[in-house]
């Protein structure tokens, strides 16, 4: 019984309070990780916001890299990130498409008229059928979506510019290579 | 004979608590019945009463995902009344209670389901605790032999002892003994 094993509770004890600090001051508790990642997007097939008596599946969503944001016209938060989503729609060189989450439609098309549309297209998912597919539980949200129609990413809560740049950016890079040397 | 107990002079018979305690009492005995109230309205015609009692059950055991800790029933929030109508519709679809799980679980992860799923992660978490406790007691046990060792008194020779004490007695004990040495002896 050499003095050295006494340390070992304390050794235990500072192993135990450095993983505590690390895991319980990382993430805010209301945001949930996606269970969706490294799955392909959900089918769905529902009517157009901005080509009406068009629909849109899933199938729309392959090719190349998109994001999917999910919003509405009740949801004061989109409103907020709306000006970044034009920003990053005219000048990142990316894809944005548009999930009209449980809306009016007429209230919704009046909103990207007066506000700018940076969606490529937009579906109405007008029970929010689509929106429990894809495990949102609140806008907005936006998904990273690769050219296979994979999840790579959900994104809870706006985007604004420094989410865009140490959130989104790094992933879009490590997915140009990817579709690079493939 | 029967003693009689009597409040003493000035003590008026009947004691009242003041009002602020009565109204703690009355707050606190609605804020008791609350739960009861909270289960969410929601008027879905089952089938049979089997799905009612499993759709009672599933919502009970699902989580709201915007809350930090509610369950469908006891959720107020949009989400939760949508998940509880596709829990109504999956049941009416003849799902078992398990796909059911297995549908939220896919699109909201463990943190939808209130009992986690048994992956080697979790296992290992319930697990670490007990490990530590083990270990604890494994020292405590360690510690308590050896300091039992130290207290047990080891075998003595009591001859041995005899004779130095009868070799260094002091010469007032030793009259009238011949054969023992003086104090100085050599």
């Amino acid at each position: 019984m050499n003095r050295l094993s006494l340390f070992v509770p304390f050794a235990v004890f500072v192993v135990l309070a450095a993983l505590f600090y690390v895991g319980l001051g990382r993430e805010d508790p209301h945001k949930l990780p996606s269970a969706l990642v490294g799955k392909p997007f959900p089918a769905f097939q529902l009517p157009r916001l901005d080509a009406p008596g068009q629909r849109a599946d899933q199938t729309a969503l392959r090719g190349r890299v998109h994001l999917v944001n999910v919003w509405a016209t009740w949801c004061p938060t989109c409103k907020a990130e709306h000006a970044e989503l034009n920003r990053i729609a005219a000048t990142q060189g990316v894809a944005i498409v548009g999930i009209n989450y449980k809306d009016d439609p007429n209230a919704a098309m009046e909103w990207i008229t007066r506000f700018g549309n940076p969606y490529v297209w937009t579906v109405i998912d007008a029970d929010g059928k689509l929106g429990v597919d894809l495990g949102v539980y609140g806008a907005p949200e936006t998904f990273v979506v690769d050219a296979r129609g994979i999840v790579r990413f959900r994104w809870v809560g706006d985007v604004n510019e420094r989410v865009w740049n140490d959130e989104f950016v790094p992933l879009l890079g490590e997915l140009a290579r990817e579709s690079g040397s493939a | 004979m029967t003693v009689r107990f009597r409040f003493p002079r000035g003590v008026p018979v009947r004691r009242q608590q003041p009002p602020a305690v009565r109204w703690l009492g009355v707050v606190g005995l609605i804020w008791l019945l609350g739960p009861a109230a909270w289960a969410a309205i929601d008027a879905y015609t089952f089938s049979n009463d089997e799905h009612a009692r499993r759709y009672r059950v599933l919502v009970d055991e699902l989580r709201c995902p915007v809350c930090l800790s509610s369950s469908l029933s006891g959720s107020d929030s949009p989400i939760s009344a949508d998940l509880r109508r596709e829990v109504y519709r999956l049941i009416e679809d003849g799902k078992s209670d398990d796909e059911i799980r297995d549908y939220m679980h896919a699109r909201y992860g463990d943190y939808i389901l209130y009992r986690p799923r048994l992956t080697p992660f979790t296992v290992a978490l319930y697990a670490v605790p007990l490990v530590l406790l083990a270990a604890g007691a494994l020292l405590v046990l360690r510690i308590v032999r050896a300091r039992r060792r130290l207290a047990t008194p080891v075998a003595v020779d009591t001859g041995a002892i005899d004779v130095l004490l009868a070799k260094h007695a002091p010469v007032a004990d030793r009259q009238g003994d011949p054969a023992a040495p003086g104090p100085r002896s050599s």
